[in-house]
Order: C-alpha cells, then structure tokens, then sequence
C-alpha cells in the first residue's frame, strides 16, 4: 500500500547559536543539513543574560579567536551588545561562506526567542546544539533545547557538541 | 572562508514505539531521509512488557483491524519481537518503501537507540518528542549519561504533540 505523503518539504532552516565555543560545531552541521535539504539558511543569536557575556569561559568567540576583536562588552550597553552579536553572525556567515544566509539578533527568554523568530521566519526545522559542559546545569535550570522541544511544533534539530573521546 | 569537511549524511535511524503519534515521526522522518537520499532505518525498542499491556497502548498505531495480534504473551520475549517486527513492516508498507530496513532490539531506550544507532553508523537519530521517557532519560538519566558522551549523533525531533 503507498499512500500519498504530505511532501514536508524542508525550505528553511532556522540556526541558533550561542556564544559558546561549540556554536561553530553547530553552524557547521546545521548548515550542511540545510544545504542537502535545499534550504535557506537563518543564523540567530538570542541576548538574553548579559552575564553570559562577560563570562570568561566565553570569551572565545566560536573559535575565530583572533580573526574578530571584540572589545570587552558593557554589561550595560545593550546596543554594544546587538553590535557584538551582529558581528558574531556575519563572522559565522563568512565562515560558512555562503552570501545568502540570513542572519537575526533577537532579545529576550532563550526558547521564547527562537520560537518566535521561527514562526516569524515560517522556518521548517530548527537547529540547536546541547552543550555538554552544562549538561547537568541545564538539567537543573531547564535547557534551552528542552523549552524549545517543548514548544515546538516544527522539528527540532540537535546537534551535540560535547567533545569527543 | 575555510572548506567544510563534508560529511554526507547516510543512514538515518528512525525510532518507532506503539504511540499512535509515531506515523507521524515515521512519516517527518522518511521525508527527511528522503531529501538528504538516505537509507532508512526503522527501529523499535522492545522495554518493559508492561508497556505493551497497557490499555492506553491496544490500538496498535491507529492500524486496529488491520492487525489482528490477539492477547500478547507478555512473558514471551521472541512472541513480543516478532509482533514489532511485523509492526515495523507496517510501517514500512505505509511509507511504501522496500528498501526500508526494520530493526527490532531489547532493553533500555536511550541506551540501545544509541548502541544500535552507532553500530548502524547512523548520521541522524528521528525521534517523536512524546516519547518522555526517553527524553526523561535523556535528561536525567545517569546511564544515558553515559552513553551520550560517547555519541556525537544528531538527532532529529518531531513534535507529535497537538497544536495548540
């Protein structure tokens, strides 16, 4: 018996990065998804805490450590912090080469956030990756990629970023 | 601009339990495999044989009728696998694909999803996000724990919840 599929098909893909050092690994491995799907791309970078940014285990910036210097940013100023994250996005895009990928700062809830820019966006797929490191924080405080999953009501990609063995 | 390692994607693993959501998942994870021209895999994990005494569980994915299972022996673990097996090929039939290969495996969710994910060298594990357990291991679970850090695989989640 074939029966007719609704043909899902995927035309664009939402990326979600963070500043955490492993958000290269999943821009890498959401793009290649989209581009065997076919899909658009839609890099997106969510403020929300403004610790998060002065955190020193962020300071390497998605491993384009010297390529971008980003000065210290104000916890305070809010527009320093769209500009960083702003260049973020257009150094992750230069890294993926590729001109036609759109790229989005949103302010807010993480998951709430990336929620609202895929609806907006109408995105077919969201990626996110899992951070290891703060696996059993984010169990504790609730993950980004748990609300998301959540909530959801397109598929959600999730790429792990743990380091290997 | 610097070169990708391009890493096709090959083989995806699509893990089925008897929730009436999962043609959903089978459905979203076909269609995904299908864009990326991967091989498919479905899987289902035999856990506990409560599970599948469940009242909530009789209508065996929506295909009541079509399968005629009688009272299942839950004591018997072969009779148990060979009723997923042929619950897998009605999937598979659904989805009308023959080159769709079917696996049936026993014990822990998380952990054999992983195992048989890794020993098929699946790129992407397809999973419904009903399935709470799982995810419950997932998150908490010190096992899974355990095996996720061995595993780098991607995995793909369908919502099966209704819209709101």
């Amino acid at each position: 018996m074939t029966i007719k599929m609704k043909t899902t098909e995927m035309k664009k893909v939402l990326i979600a990065l963070d500043y955490n050092p492993t958000a290269q690994k999943v821009a890498e491995e959401g793009f290649l998804i989209a581009k065997a799907m076919k899909a658009e791309v839609t890099l997106l970078h969510v403020i929300s805490d403004p610790i998060n940014y002065t955190s020193t285990g962020h300071v390497l910036i998605m491993g384009f450590t010297g390529k971008m210097d980003i000065p210290p940013v104000e916890k305070d100023g809010l527009d320093a912090l769209k500009k960083a994250s702003q260049d973020f996005l257009d150094q992750s895009k230069i890294h993926l080469g590729d001109n036609s990928i759109q790229t989005m700062v949103k302010e807010g809830d993480c998951a709430e956030a990336i929620l609202k820019a895929a609806k907006e966006i109408h995105a077919d797929t969201i990626v996110i990756g899992t951070h290891s490191q703060k696996w059993l924080e984010n169990v504790l405080m609730g993950s980004v990629a748990e609300s998301v999953l959540r909530q959801t009501t397109i598929p959600l990609y999730i790429i792990p970023t743990k380091k290997h063995k | 601009m610097i070169i990708m390692k391009t890493k096709e994607l090959k083989k995806v693993l699509i893990a089925l339990d008897y929730d009436p959501t999962a043609m959903k998942v089978a459905e979203a994870g076909y269609a995904l495999a299908k864009t990326m021209k991967a091989e498919v895999v479905l899987l289902h994990i035999i856990t506990e044989p409560m599970y599948y005494h469940s009242p909530d569980y009789s209508p065996i994915m929506g295909f009541t009728g079509t399968m005629d299972l009688g009272p299942l022996q839950i004591d018997n673990v072969e009779e148990l696998k060979k009723t997923s097996l042929s619950f897998m090929d009605k999937y598979r039939d659904h989805l009308g694909d023959k080159t769709i290969k079917t696996v049936v495996e026993d014990g822990d969710f998380a952990e054999t999803i992983l195992k048989t994910a890794k020993h098929l060298h699946a790129d992407i594990i397809v999973i419904g996000s009903h399935s709470h357990k799982w995810l419950e291991n997932i998150l908490v679970g010190s096992v899974t724990e355990k095996v996720l850090q061995h595993t780098s695989i991607p995995l793909f989640i369908v919502p099966t919840k209704k819209h709101k």
